[in-house]
């Protein structure tokens, strides 16, 4: 099962290597971003069983950081992407540290509220650039694009994509990814095993929010704009709707069906409108199906028991 | 001095107008057991029922008793195909009104675009003294006070009771004869027409917004939890005092420090407040 999941990790930088438009190889070059985006929030919703309604909050951070460090002159791009994916690591450890021993539901309203307030001093933020100007704000920060065409950074994008699938893998099948699945399952059998509950749950929370701030690096530098809307809570609702809908906690599954959502949607153009519509409308039917097909079922414990908190 | 004075006023009135729909907030999860992430819409249809009065020639609070009765009837249909086939996993339910709540805003930016809009003052303001105050603002506080009012009142009629039957011990009061399934339909209708009546009243102070919903809703939720969810007195307490400080706040900082402030505040009662509530009360 292994074997095919790692070679689907690799799908889309097959698909990459193989495009030629320079449309297409741009739509495929933020599709793996927001596939990273994804990944990430499974391996801490599927995974370790913590539902965050605040993965935007790493992906934000690590677009703000990255352009900062890159527009500033702090670090060449390459090494701002790096500190980028610094900061979502710490952003969600942050979130991690602060909701480590709460109840599932108040953890989710936790990650809400603390994307919530990111987005907020995101926005009231106001900081000098060079040329004597002032950005932020509204507007967000300008981001120093990465000097590469179109199917280089597509490729790129694919090949981290795929390294990052292929890491989530190997984790979450080792001592640590098995100890986070049991202390997601059942926090008391964990903890009674010796297991620190609270560090894994924190671990997780640093490790999705790296994935996060990796891929609202790679956004900022493939649009030139780390913007305001990185920190919006679509971008949590996108994550989990297509993580419900690609198989919560298998990493592969939502992060390839992220990937086909966004090519296909970036590819007909389709309005933010019904792109939202369309992730509320299937994180609906993927929650309310989850959850009242494990009630229908009660001698079958299924993966979506995660929901049954 | 008249500053303080004057914040605390403003304060005052806000907070019990914000009153209204926090008492709502807290009966549907002393009931369902369920932090409705929708109220936030639903407060924002009430704004958007009242603006879209204003256009229609009619003053702002005409629009109160039909957004109210659209709230109960939405929020009779969202209650049945959203939280009753999923009560067992309030996580999912919660998740659920998230995705609600998102797709509201986008039905609101089809039906009134993105720009923002605003409901016009009518009355000219009131001086009381050296305090300026707005006539609709005092009338929608009162309204606001007297709803929580009837509301805590028909909490004890011998409805009221099987309400709070249900609340308490849900599978006592099935025993005794009570359905609780429908006390729980009609105190989730009942509280998001709290929401809708409150963004209705609210209105002449606030920017609409398709997204307006989303900062009363943190504020609603923050006001529940330090109020101690399942409790009106304790609700209408903290958005009384949650009223106040977020006006001064937005006077003596800014009016995006105001936000932030709440914000924080929502923070730190999660972290540190609401969980073995909720633990208890959700299981």
């Amino acid at each position: 099962m292994i074997l095919w999941q790692v070679a689907a990790a690799f799908f889309p930088l097959a698909i990459a290597m193989a495009a030629q438009d320079r449309f297409t190889l741009a739509i495929l070059a933020v599709a793996g971003a927001q596939a990273l985006f994804v990944a990430g929030w499974d391996f801490l919703g599927g995974v370790s069983g913590q539902i965050s309604l605040g993965h935007a909050l790493p992906f934000g951070a690590g677009a703000y950081a990255a352009a900062f460090l890159s527009g500033w002159g702090l670090a060449p791009p390459g090494v701002a992407l790096a500190g980028g994916a610094l900061a979502g690591v710490l952003a969600g450890a942050l979130q991690g540290k602060l909701g480590a021993r709460l109840h599932r539901v108040v953890l989710a309203l936790l990650t809400l509220a603390t994307a919530e307030a990111g987005r907020e001093a995101a926005r009231m933020l106001r900081v000098p650039w060079p040329g004597g100007i002032i950005v932020g704000g509204n507007g967000g920060l300008p981001a120093a694009v990465l000097p590469l065409d179109e199917a280089t950074a597509a490729r790129l994008t694919a090949a981290v994509l795929a390294a990052a699938l292929t890491s989530l893998l190997w984790v979450s099948r080792s001592r640590l990814g098995l100890a986070m699945r049991l202390a997601g399952a059942d926090a008391r059998l964990a903890g009674a095993s010796g297991i620190d509950v609270a560090g894994l749950r924190t671990a997780a929370f640093a490790i999705g929010g790296g994935l996060a701030g990796l891929a609202g690096c790679l956004v900022a530098s493939l649009t030139g704009r780390a913007a305001l809307t990185l920190f919006s809570l679509e971008w949590s609702l996108f994550a989990l709707a297509v993580g419900g809908a690609g198989g919560l906690g298998t990493i592969v599954g939502p992060a390839l069906l992220g990937y086909a959502f966004a090519v296909v949607l970036q590819w007909l153009d389709v309005p933010g409108t019904v792109r939202l519509s369309l992730f509320a409308i299937l994180a609906i039917i993927v929650t309310v199906g989850a959850a009242a097909g494990v009630r229908t079922q009660p001698s079958r414990p299924r993966r979506s028991g995660i929901l049954n908190a | 001095m008249e500053a303080a004075l004057q914040i605390t006023v403003i304060g005052l009135l806000s907070g019990v107008e914000y009153a209204l729909a926090a008492v709502g907030l807290t009966l549907i999860f002393a009931t369902s057991r369920v932090f409705n992430l929708a109220h936030g819409a639903f407060f924002a249809l009430g704004a958007y029922a009242a603006y879209q009065a204003t256009v229609l020639g009619y003053p702002a609070f005409a629009a109160a008793a039909p957004a109210a009765a659209a709230a109960v009837v939405s929020a009779a249909a969202v209650e049945r195909a959203l939280v009753r086939p999923i009560r067992g996993s309030p996580l999912a339910a919660t998740i659920a009104l998230f995705a609600l709540a998102v797709l509201a805003e986008e039905g609101f930016l089809l039906a009134w675009g993105e720009s923002a809009h605003s409901v016009p003052l009518r009355l000219p303001p009131l001086l009381l003294g050296r305090i300026v105050v707005s006539v609709e603002q005092i009338a929608a506080a009162a309204v606001a006070a007297a709803v929580i009012a009837a509301a805590a009142l028909g909490l004890r009629t011998r409805s009221g009771l099987a309400l709070r039957a249900s609340a308490a011990d849900p599978d006592i009061a099935a025993v005794a004869g009570i359905d609780v399934t429908r006390q729980r339909a009609a105190a989730f209708s009942g509280g998001c027409a709290m929401a809708t009546l409150a963004g209705t009243l609210l209105s002449p102070e606030l920017i609409m917004t398709p997204a307006m919903g989303r900062l009363p809703l943190l504020f609603l939720l923050a006001t529940v939890i330090a109020g101690g969810p399942g409790r009106i007195g304790g609700a209408v307490a903290a958005s009384i005092s949650f009223g106040v400080i977020t006006s001064a706040a937005g006077f003596y900082l800014t009016p995006e420090w105001s936000s932030t402030l709440v914000l924080c505040i929502l923070i730190a009662l999660l972290v540190w407040r609401i969980d073995g509530v909720v633990a208890e009360n959700v299981g």
